[in-house]
């Protein structure tokens, strides 16, 4: 089958797909998602191998745009309502998750820069499916607000902590027969790199965004301009080998302190990028092995469990210490369950970084995948609705395309 | 810090270059090969390792290869248990081998084809280095196809022959072929860089597409690997007459040369040449320089004439000879079908002493004398002149010197054979 071929499909399929869903009261996300899975090579195969590397692009920039979308959760005076609070939350259901994880992973006799990966990993939570269900749900409201700061400032610490880890291990398993002082300071260097580098790289291009766009008037001018800084934003990562989810955070960020056009550069997006989302996670389906999950065995079980737990209690923990809204305590944890894109990225850093570990943690990451990203989804739209900030949104008559803009 | 602040101009500035000089002292900064699990350099003893196990394994695979050659000619190769030695199959009815220790009894021999044994006659030979095995192959016997031509310098080649319980095989690069000679025969023989062995006798060389370059076989005290068509020209001279009568008497015979027919002034009949002592014809009383005259009082004229000799027959011949002046006639028991027994102690120790008779040994031969010319060799024994003893160095020494004015017979001892040679007269000259 050729890309366009396989676009169209995944975007009818998707839309009939998006349509049963809603019946069964489940997030559309999680329809696209199993469309990918049944198209995609572990059970139909319509979408094989190479059709996913092609179609990869779109998944890139998809994921541009959503993180765009997010890093507007650090408008500055709304960041510093919420910013501690959140900030605070983040790292207790994080660490929560990871502690639990590598913990348990230990419990089960593996070595501890297997368990030391896999705990960094499992602090992931997925800006994309996550966002998509508030959008979908219209949701707003405390809960909604916390989450949407959550997933920001919980990928960048993950990546914090995956650097960490991933420089701990360097240090002790040296395998690579190099200096220490060397060995720190690579691991230093890209761990430093892929945080400022790619927060100053966003800077930069939110800057050029936010200047042009109040000499762009017409929609379709402004979406242009939005595509071209974005698109510029993640080959420029890949080039600088920076991370494209920091920089398209960091792009989104400065645009919305900087310019007070954003609003209108948002909306111009929401009213453009469903198909690139439809196509995200449809993709994001294919590329899950399905097939993996029976293989996860006990250690599988654990990242499972010990996620799901450390960020429920973590997060309900650190609710309670702040005294934020019940319904907020009581239903934060289920918001973060969801997890995807980054945890597979990490997984291939891993993949080339570490090949002794590799087949432990991709084994187990790949199919934990395959569970929280059917499931996720679902659970954070379950959060939503039972804390009544569902459809909230819309009857209040905030513009309903885009949460984040503020 | 509000708004205005976050927006002034001095700000953004500051804050872009910053992000600037990050990205640029930071790509400056990097390092420079990234750590990507470079692939691992196998050592020198991993190297050394890697390639014996490859040239181990085409080692192998050439062996294999070889044994499937030597299984695929293997069917030509017979093997003669009595002898332990192989033979070649050379056409429908006979089989090739080494000239044979003649054996006690003809009933001795036998030929394993398979598992089939079956009992053979023997063709021998004094002079030529094989013996030819007559036996009823059959249809199935395989031949071996010769070679059409003979292979380049460093193509590999493989000797096969048969062994009491397996067949063997070694294979070698070919060097070249050389003309030599083999016994009486001219030979070109096959080299190779394989060790020839006693063992291989009768086995056979091939190039890789089994085709038969050579039949090994000994040649005095070394075995050589000798081409079929020098072994054809064997074949053909171990079946005249001359050779069966030598073969089963120890007799050679032979029509004279224009100075030995002036010797025996004209004289009808054939010359016994050469008498192989511990024979037959030793035993029954011939003497080289004897001339048979007739054969059971039928006249002899030529070779043809002494073929009753050669079949078996229940009496014993009587030949007259004359030897001198006088006639005189000699009774010769008839040969089994396979040579007589003794000669294996004298033709293959070669020690001879006759304690009864002074020797005189002929030290040296003048260069192109009568007696060179004639054949007289350093290291003969001179036996007789004229069918007279020699009684004193004087006679020996005038026989030799031929300063005589007719031709002389002297009967000398060469090798294990009394030899009849005709010096002829110095007026000839």
């Amino acid at each position: 089958m050729n890309e366009l071929t396989s676009i169209g499909l995944i975007l009818l399929l998707a839309l009939m797909a998006g349509h049963l869903v809603k019946v069964l009261r489940i997030p559309e996300v999680t329809g696209y998602i199993v469309v990918g899975v049944a198209l995609g090579p572990s059970m139909l195969g319509w979408l094989s191998q190479e059709n996913l590397v092609t179609l990869g692009v779109f998944s890139e920039v998809a994921l541009g745009l959503i993180l765009f979308s997010v890093g507007a959760v650090f408008e500055f005076s709304l960041f510093r309502r919420i910013g501690r609070q959140v900030f605070f939350v983040t790292v207790l259901e994080s660490v929560a998750a990871a502690v639990l994880v590598t913990g348990g992973t230990l419990a089960l006799g593996q070595s501890w820069p297997v368990a030391l990966l896999l705990g960094a990993i499992a602090m992931a939570t997925a800006p994309a499916s996550t966002l998509m269900v508030i959008r979908e749900c219209d949701s707003a409201g405390p809960l909604t607000d916390s989450l949407l700061g959550i997933i920001a400032v919980n990928n960048l610490l993950c990546m914090s902590v995956f650097g960490l880890a991933a420089a701990t291990v360097d240090l002790t398993t040296n395998t690579a027969g190099l200096a220490m002082t060397d060995m720190l300071y690579r691991s230093a260097f890209w761990f430093i790199w892929q945080l400022v580098g790619s927060a100053a790289l966003g800077y930069l291009i939110g800057l050029l965004l936010a200047g042009w766009s109040s000499h762009v008037t017409e929609r379709g001018e402004r979406l242009i301009l939005l595509a071209g800084a974005l698109l510029f934003c993640v080959g420029v990562s890949r080039a600088l080998n920076l991370s494209s989810l920091v920089a398209s955070l960091a792009v989104g960020a400065t645009m919305v302190n900087l310019s007070d056009r954003s609003r209108h550069l948002f909306s111009a997006l929401s009213n453009t990028d469903p198909p690139f989302y439809a196509i995200f996670f449809v993709i994001a389906g294919a590329e899950l092995d399905v097939a993996q999950i029976p293989a996860m065995g006990a250690l599988g079980l654990v990242y499972v469990i010990g996620r799901a737990a450390g960020k429920f209690a973590g997060a309900r923990f650190a609710g309670w210490h702040l005294g934020l809204d019940p319904l907020v305590q009581k239903f934060l944890g289920f918001g973060l369950q969801a997890q995807a894109g980054l945890a597979v990225g990490l997984t291939l850093a891993v993949d080339s970084r570490y090949p002794q570990f590799a087949p432990v943690v991709s084994t187990v990451v790949l199919s934990s995948v395959a569970v929280f990203e059917m499931l996720g989804p679902a659970s954070t739209r379950f959060a939503l609705v039972r804390s009544g900030e569902a459809g909230l949104a819309r009857t209040s008559g905030v513009d309903t395309a885009s949460i984040a803009e503020f | 810090m509000n708004v205005t602040e976050r927006r002034s101009p001095r700000y953004v500035v500051v804050l872009a270059l910053t992000a600037g000089l990050i990205l640029a002292g930071g790509w400056l900064l990097r390092p420079r090969d990234i750590p990507q699990s470079p692939p691992p350099v196998p050592s020198e003893t991993e190297l050394q390792e890697l390639s014996q196990r490859t040239q181990r394994r085409s080692l192998d695979s050439m062996t294999a290869y070889f044994a499937e050659v030597a299984a695929d000619v293997r069917p030509a190769i017979e093997y003669i248990p009595s002898m332990r030695t192989s033979g070649m199959v050379w056409d429908q009815s006979h089989v090739i081998t080494g000239a044979l220790p003649v054996p006690d009894r003809a009933s001795a021999l036998t030929v394993r084809t398979a598992s089939i044994e079956r009992g053979a006659e023997v063709t021998s030979s004094r002079r030529l280095p094989l013996s030819v095995l007559e036996v009823s192959l059959g249809p199935p016997a395989r031949v071996p196809r010769r070679a059409a031509s003979m292979p380049k310098t460093g193509d590999w080649v493989i000797a096969v022959w048969q062994t009491d319980d397996a067949p063997a095989f070694a294979a070698a690069n070919f060097r070249q072929v050389v003309s030599a000679s083999c016994g009486i025969a001219p030979a070109n023989e096959l080299t190779a860089g394989i060790q020839l062995n006693r063992a291989m006798t009768g086995g056979g060389v091939f190039n890789m597409d089994g085709e038969l370059l050579a039949v090994i076989l000994p040649c005095g005290d070394r075995i050589a690997a000798i081409e079929p068509s020098s072994v054809d020209e064997m074949l053909r001279r171990i079946t005249t007459i001359e050779e069966r009568l030598l073969a089963r008497y120890g007799l050679l015979f032979s029509s004279f040369s224009e100075d030995e027919r002036r010797y025996f002034s004209d004289t009808d009949g054939l010359l016994l040449r050469e008498v192989w002592m511990g024979t037959r014809g030793d035993a029954a009383g011939f003497r080289a320089g004897d001339v048979v005259v007739a054969l059971n009082a039928h006249a002899v004229a030529g070779i043809d004439d002494l073929r009753p000799l050669t079949t078996p027959s229940g009496a014993a011949f009587e030949l007259t000879v004359r030897r001198g002046s006088k006639t005189q006639t000699v009774m010769l028991e008839p040969g089994a079908a396979t040579p007589g027994a003794p000669s294996e102690n004298v033709a293959r120790v070669g020690v001879v002493i006759d304690p009864a008779t002074p020797t005189f040994r002929i030290d040296s031969v003048l260069p192109d004398s009568r007696a060179a010319r004639a054949g007289v060799k350093a290291g003969d024994v001179l036996r007789r002149i004229n069918h007279v003893e020699p009684r004193t160095r004087a006679q020996a020494d005038r026989a030799v010197r031929s300063a005589t004015s007719t031709p002389i017979l002297l009967e000398v001892e060469r090798d294990q054979r009394r030899l009849a040679i005709v010096i002829p007269e110095s007026a000839a000259q």
